[in-house]
């Protein structure tokens, strides 16, 4: 990545774009589908605190690990993000749903992306770890780090959906479990989809 | 009363040092608080973050450096917040848990607590000091399971590795038959011991408050030059995840046992099994039925077992294994399930004994030298009444032999 993209901008208050996002946390099902207000937890954008602001310009720092994510929520920047799915930022958005959200809010725009979302009801699942709204579809999707919680993840998820689906029949709801692109091949795809991110990014019809 | 930690957040010392100094700010040692009273507060001028000397500036923020989000309304990992949801309260859980482990606090009623003196001389000392060292190290070996542990690697090499070793609930194999909710009669094995994730959790705490008080050292790190290793290996306590899987002895650690140690924070009781009420293994509520219908018997033979063994290791002798299990046997119904043979299960969970603080050797086959006493009041502070008339009344019989 090339480290002087920024040309800097001017924020009204705050953080700009590349260092802070906002995300959905802790809603519930309900709250997303019938378009409620959300509560919107702050994230920073680098997960290594490799910023720094100077005279409103980003400065990035020694410790970058180059995942891009900072240059994909640049929201002066147009490019083709397929091309900046590489594996750290794979690996970013795997141990932060928060990145994974704010990620998703710039590839999926005129969608509401949330993370670990409640569902009511007892099931084990408590949360879901990713949901995506696009006008009546609604996807669930399951960060897998291992196979052999598939088949657990995907009951508990379908278990939701069927629960769901009768409280909602004008939508569509859409199983998918993203596994690491290192990591696709050694996965078996079952009745729900297991997908990477390059694959997600094509199945929902990204920006 | 103390319990078998398996949780991550109370891993650092550092971390319940400076926890203990917020909650001694608001409460000193003469009142009580309560368990949510170690959450984050902001709006509390006394919160941790008032205290704490690991938090990063990160645009011009305070942040723990352990959330994965730093921004996270937590704000604190270790304890979580008071905004936080009840299922972020494991974390200020386990640090109460670590805390009376260490002997920092003291248990005044079920959901009360109060700092010790312990606990006072550690917050009042200098975080960069040999005084803090001490009290930490005090507090460390007060806690029965790190004797298991240090047991446990007595028999390794000065250098060891600790991949491999099990310091949890002994695995016992015991079947019993058991009626489904359709009638359907079935054999089941119960569930006595613990899952590898949850020893492997419980090592790695183990592990890095020993690196934290001289008892052993993490092979293949520099750290900073300092005589105290809580400051020379603090980089190394203080990463997010244990990255080193060998270490070496300290002589501290190999001349510990030369003399009967007295161990303040054994397991109680109620934790002498896990709680299988929150089971969640594969196999399901038929499982978690069954482990919870002999639940009081295996709490039971394990509690006898202890109590009999430090009985003895009071009066300086040896437990006879053989003729507690020809007593117990006596009171079958009390220990065991039937259709499982009393002297194959007790030749198992005869390995409680280090992770309740009370390791012990054998010799001519049958004699158990206990190699510590452990604190009574603790071992017993949640038992049944009838659960320590039972022990007694063993003991009682057996002197009868």
């Amino acid at each position: 990545m090339n480290h002087n993209f920024c040309n800097g901008c001017s924020t009204s208050a705050g953080l700009p774009k590349c260092a802070l996002g906002l995300a959905p946390n802790n809603a519930y099902i309900e709250d997303i589908i019938n378009g409620s207000p959300l509560f919107l937890m702050e994230n920073f954008i680098c997960h290594r605190a490799a910023q720094n602001i100077v005279e409103g310009k980003l400065k990035i720092l020694d410790q970058c690990n180059d995942c891009d994510l900072c240059y994909i929520t640049c929201p002066y920047i147009e490019t083709d993000y397929t091309t900046l799915f590489s594996d750290r930022l794979e690996k970013v958005i795997f141990n932060d749903f928060g990145k994974a959200s704010i990620l998703f809010q710039v590839l999926f725009p005129n969608t509401v992306v949330a993370t670990e979302v409640q569902v009511k009801g007892n099931f084990r699942t408590k949360r879901i770890d990713l949901v995506i709204k696009k006008r009546n579809e609604i996807y669930f999707i399951k960060f897998l780090k291992t196979i052999d919680k598939i088949s657990f993840y995907t009951r508990s998820y379908l278990e939701v959906i069927e629960q769901y689906k009768n409280l909602f029949p004008n939508y569509t709801f859409k199983n998918i479990c993203l596994v690491n692109t290192r990591k696709l091949d050694s996965f078996i795809s079952v009745e729900n989809d297991v997908l990477n991110l390059s694959n997600l990014y094509s199945f929902i019809g990204g920006k | 009363m103390a319990l078998l930690l398996n949780r991550k957040y109370g891993s650092r010392l550092e971390c319940l040092y400076y926890i203990l100094t917020s909650c001694y700010k608001k409460f000193g040692t003469t009142e009580t608080f309560a368990l949510k009273d170690l959450k984050f507060d902001p709006k509390d001028d006394k919160n941790v973050h008032h205290y704490c000397k690991q938090l990063q500036n990160i645009l011009d923020r305070q942040c723990c450096p352990y959330l994965n989000n730093p921004l996270n309304l937590s704000k604190c990992y270790a304890t979580q917040s008071v905004d936080s949801d009840s299922t972020k309260s494991k974390a200020v859980s386990d640090i109460g848990g670590s805390l009376e482990a260490l002997g920092f606090i003291t248990r005044i009623d079920t959901r009360k607590y109060k700092i010790s003196n312990d606990g006072e001389k550690w917050v009042k000392s200098n975080f960069n000091s040999k005084e803090w060292e001490d009290i930490a190290r005090k507090g460390v070996l007060s806690y029965g399971v790190i004797i298991g542990f240090l047991n446990k690697i007595k028999e390794l090499s000065d250098d060891f590795s600790y991949q491999g070793l099990y310091l949890s609930y002994p695995h016992t194999t015991e079947v019993v038959e058991y009626e489904t909710a359709d009638h359907t009669k079935t054999y089941i094995q119960i569930s006595t011991d613990s899952q590898q994730d949850s020893n492997t959790r419980t090592l790695s705490r183990l592990i890095g408050w020993c690196v934290a008080v001289g008892l052993i050292e993490p092979k293949g790190v520099r750290g900073k030059e300092s005589t105290l290793a809580h400051i020379k290996y603090q980089d190394f306590l203080n990463k997010e995840e244990l990255t080193v899987r060998n270490f070496k002895k300290t002589s501290l650690c190999k001349t510990l046992f030369d003399n009967k140690l007295n161990i303040e924070n054994p397991l109680s009781y109620s934790r002498l099994h896990k709680n299988a009420e929150s089971m969640r293994e594969n196999g399901g509520e038929d499982l978690r039925k069954v482990t919870l219908q002999y639940k009081p018997k295996i709490l039971d033979r394990r509690f006898v077992f202890i109590y009999a063994l430090n009985h003895y290791s009071k009066l300086n002798q040896s437990l006879d294994f053989k003729k507690l299990i020809q007593v117990m046997q006596n009171h079958s119904d009390k220990f065991f399930s039937k259709g499982n043979d009393p002297v194959s299960i007790m030749e198992t969970e005869c390995e409680i004994a280090d992770i309740a603080g009370i390791p012990f050797k054998i010799e001519q086959d049958s004699f158990f030298y206990a190699k510590t006493t452990i604190n009574e009041n603790i071992l017993t502070q949640d038992a049944p009444i009838t659960s320590i008339k039972l022990a007694k009344e063993i003991i009682k019989e057996m002197e009868t032999i």
